[in-house]
C-alpha cells in the first residue's frame, strides 16, 4: 500500500512539474527562438 | 561482501553485453510478450499523460486520477518485467520456464509494489550524488531479476539483491557507461528518424502532413518524451538481460549453476502462438485506439459548430434524450435536435443550465486545445505545500469516487424499484405492484440485515476470547441477631447498606450493630485492627490504641462508639434515632479520619 502511494506521489510530482512549466517550454518556442534565430 | 568473492574471475563488460544480446536473440517469444505487455502500456500511458499535462488547460483538474492510473501502469510494468526476466533466467539455465500460478503472481506483484516505487525516488537521488548510482541502480534491477514469488521472501529478496549489486563494481560501472552511451545514440537515432520520417514520406510519396507544414514545431517536450519512451523500449530489455546474466553468474559462484547449464545444453524453446497473439494485440490495440481518436477530431473539424451545438444539445437535454424513449415525455417536450423542422424550445432550458452545459462541453478533451493553457490553470491551493496539495487531491478523488458509487447505487435502486410504476390509466390498478415492491424491499432489507449479522458474528469470533469470569455465590445477608456474626462477613459498603435498610425498617438495634460492624470492617481494611472472633470490643480498642498513634481523634471516637454499642447491644439501654444518628456520624468521622 505504501509502495502504491509512493509511486502515486512520484508521478504526482512529475505532473505538478509539467503543469508548472510554461507553455512556451512545452511548445519548444522557448529554446527554438535562441537556437534558430 | 566477502572480498574473496569480489576477486572471483569476472567477465568483461563487452563480453557480458554480447552475451546479453545473444540471450535476447535466443529468448522465447513469451519472454518478449511478457516484457512488452507490461512496458508498452506504461510508455503509452506516460506519453498520453505527458501530452495531457503539457497541453490541456484542464489537466490540473484530473491530475490526481491521472497519476494514480500512471502509478498503476508502472506497477503493472514491473510485474510483467519480472515474469519476462524469469523466462530469461530459465532460458539461461537451460531449464523449462517455471509454471505461473495465481499465488506466484500475487507474491511477485506484492514484492514489486513494495520495493520498486522507492526506486523512483532513490535512483534519481543516487544519480545526483553520482557515486552510489551503480549500486542503487543495480539493486533495483536485481529486485526485478531475483524475485521468486515465494511467501515472505521480501527480506530475502532485499538481501540477495544487495549482495548481487555489490558484486564486481568495476564491471558494473563499465556496463553502465557503455549502456548509457549506447542509449544516447539510440535516442539520437530515434530523434533523427522521427524528425526525418515526415519529410521522407513527403519526398517519396507526396504525403503532406502537419509535421511537414510545421517545420520544427514538432520539436516540443512531448516529442522528446516520445523519443525517450522509444529509447527505453529498445535499451531496457538489454539492461534486463545484462543484470540477469550478472545475477546468474553471481549466484553461480556458490551454486555452480553456470556449469550445470552448460552440461544440460540449450533446450529448444517452444514458441507459443498465444505469445504472438499477445504481442500483436499489444501492438495493434493502441493503434486502433489511436486511429479512433484521430478520426473523431477530423469529423468534428469538418463541421465544428454543428458538432459542438449537437454536443451541447445532447448534454443540456438529458431529459429530452431520455424522453425520446418515453412517449409521454416526448409528447410534452420534443427533442431539440430531432429534425430540421423542429422548433427550438427555448423555454425548456434555463439559462444557468445552458451555461453549465456549455461549460461542460467546452471542457471536453476535443475542444481543450482551443483554450489558452495558463489562463485556465488557477489552482486555488497554490499556497499549500506539495504534500498537502497531493493529500487534498487524493481526498477529493476518493470523495468523487464515493459520490459516483452512491449515484450509481441510487440510479440502480430507482431502476429496480420504480421501473414498473408507469401503468396504463385504464388498468386494474397497481396495488399488487406496490405490494411486490414492498416485499422486495423487505427481502433486500432482510438479506442486508442477515449479512450484517453474519459479518458481526465473524468479527466477534475473530476477537480473542473474553477472559473467563469466575462465578461467585451471592452471599445472603447475615443474621445480625446471631452473636457469631463477624465484621469480615461483608465489606464495609455492605454493612453500611444493610444498616440503612434496617434503619428504614425500624430495626434500630440491629442497625446500630451493622454500623458498628461497618466501622470494624473499615478499620480492618486500613490495617489498623485485625479481625478475629475471639477478640472483644475492648481488644479492638486496645489494638487501635497501639496502631493508630497518627490519628489521636480516632481512638476517642471509636471508644465512644464502643461504649454506646456495649450499652445498647449487651445492656438494656434503649436505642433511639438520635443515638443511631450520632453513632452513624461517628462512623463517618472514623472513615474520614483514616
Amino acid at each position: 500500500m505504501l509502495g502504491v502511494l509512493a509511486a502515486w506521489f512520484f508521478f504526482y510530482l512529475i505532473g505538478e512539474a509539467l503543469l508548472a512549466l510554461p507553455t512556451s517550454f512545452h511548445e519548444g518556442t522557448l529554446w527554438q527562438s535562441r537556437w534558430f534565430e | 561482501m566477502n572480498p574473496a568473492r569480489q576477486r572471483q574471475p569476472q567477465k568483461g563488460s563487452l563480453e557480458l553485453i554480447e552475451e546479453a544480446i545473444h540471450l535476447l536473440r535466443a529468448a522465447p517469444m513469451s519472454a518478449w510478450a511478457d516484457y512488452y505487455l507490461g512496458s508498452l502500456p506504461f510508455v503509452l500511458g506516460l506519453l498520453y499523460f505527458w501530452a495531457d499535462m503539457s497541453r490541456s488547460p484542464f489537466a490540473d483538474q484530473h491530475l490526481a486520477g491521472a497519476t494514480l492510473g500512471l502509478a498503476s501502469l508502472y506497477l503493472w510494468m514491473k510485474f510483467w518485467q519480472t515474469l519476462a526476466v524469469r523466462r530469461l533466467r530459465a532460458a539461461l539455465a537451460g531449464s523449462p520456464a517455471p509454471p505461473v500460478t495465481v499465488k506466484l503472481c500475487g507474491e511477485i506483484f506484492i514484492a514489486q509494489a513494495a520495493l520498486q516505487p522507492t526506486g523512483l525516488f532513490l535512483v534519481p537521488l543516487a544519480l545526483a550524488a553520482t557515486l552510489p548510482f551503480a549500486w542503487v541502480y543495480a539493486f533495483y534491477q536485481n529486485v526485478t531479476v531475483l524475485a521468486e514469488g515465494q511467501a515472505g521472501e521480501l527480506r530475502l529478496l532485499i538481501k540477495k539483491s544487495m549482495r548481487q549489486a555489490a558484486l564486481w563494481p568495476k564491471q558494473s560501472h563499465f556496463l553502465l557507461s557503455i549502456v548509457f552511451l549506447f542509449g544516447l545514440f539510440v535516442f539520437l537515432n530515434w530523434a533523427t528518424f522521427c524528425l526525418l520520417l515526415p519529410q521522407v514520406a513527403k519526398l517519396l510519396f507526396g504525403v503532406e502532413s502537419v509535421f511537414t507544414r510545421g517545420g520544427l514545431s514538432m520539436v516540443n517536450s512531448t516529442f522528446f518524451a516520445a523519443v525517450f519512451g522509444l529509447t527505453y523500449l529498445c535499451v531496457d530489455p538489454i539492461v534486463k538481460a545484462i543484470y540477469t546474466l550478472r545475477c546468474f553468474y553471481g549466484e553461480s559462484v556458490q551454486s555452480g549453476e553456470d556449469l550445470k547449464a552448460e552440461l544440460r545444453g540449450f533446450a529448444t524453446a517452444a514458441r507459443r502462438a498465444m505469445s504472438c497473439l499477445m504481442i500483436f494485440g499489444a501492438l495493434l490495440g493502441p493503434r486502433l485506439e489511436t486511429a479512433e481518436a484521430v478520426e473523431l477530431p477530423e469529423g468534428q473539424a469538418a463541421t465544428p459548430p454543428t458538432g459542438r451545438v449537437n454536443d451541447i444539445r445532447a448534454y443540456a437535454g438529458p431529459t429530452e434524450a431520455r424522453g425520446a424513449k418515453r412517449p409521454r415525455a416526448a409528447d410534452l417536450q420534443p427533442s431539440a435536435g430531432s429534425g430540421a423542422n423542429s422548433q427550438p424550445n427555448a423555454v425548456s432550458i434555463s439559462a444557468p443550465e445552458l451555461d453549465r452545459a456549455i461549460q461542460d462541453v467546452m471542457q471536453q478533451r476535443k475542444y481543450a486545445w482551443r483554450m489558452p493553457r495558463e489562463k485556465i490553470i488557477e489552482p486555488k491551493d497554490a499556497r499549500d505545500g506539495i504534500i498537502n496539495r497531493f493529500l487534498k487531491r487524493v481526498a477529493n478523488l476518493l470523495s468523487e469516487w464515493l459520490k459516483a458509487a452512491g449515484s450509481w447505487l441510487d440510479a440502480w435502486l430507482r431502476r429496480l424499484f420504480f421501473r414498473n410504476r408507469q401503468v396504463q390509466p385504464g388498468g386494474s390498478g397497481y396495488g399488487w405492484i406496490l405490494a411486490q415492491e414492498l416485499l422486495l424491499g423487505v427481502l433486500v432489507l432482510a438479506v442486508l440485515a442477515g449479512l450484517g449479522f453474519l459479518f458481526y458474528r465473524v468479527w466477534r469470533d475473530r476477537r480473542p476470547g473474553a477472559a473467563a469470569v469466575a462465578s461467585e455465590p451471592i452471599q445472603p445477608a447475615p443474621d445480625l441477631a446471631d452473636e457469631t456474626v463477624g465484621a469480615d462477613q461483608l465489606p464495609e459498603d455492605g454493612w453500611t447498606r444493610l444498616a440503612r435498610e434496617l434503619l428504614a425498617r425500624g430495626e434500630l438495634r440491629l442497625a446500630l450493630r451493622a454500623f458498628y460492624l461497618a466501622s470494624l470492617a473499615h478499620l480492618a481494611g486500613q490495617n489498623l485492627i485485625r479481625l478475629a472472633k475471639f477478640k472483644s470490643n475492648h481488644d479492638y480498642e486496645r489494638e487501635l490504641g497501639r496502631r493508630a498513634h497518627a490519628f489521636p481523634d480516632l481512638l476517642t471516637v471509636f471508644g465512644e462508639n464502643v461504649s454506646v454499642f456495649d450499652r445498647t447491644w449487651y445492656g438494656r439501654h434503649e436505642v433511639s434515632r438520635d443515638t443511631i444518628t450520632r453513632f452513624a456520624a461517628n462512623v463517618e468521622r472514623i472513615k474520614g479520619t483514616t
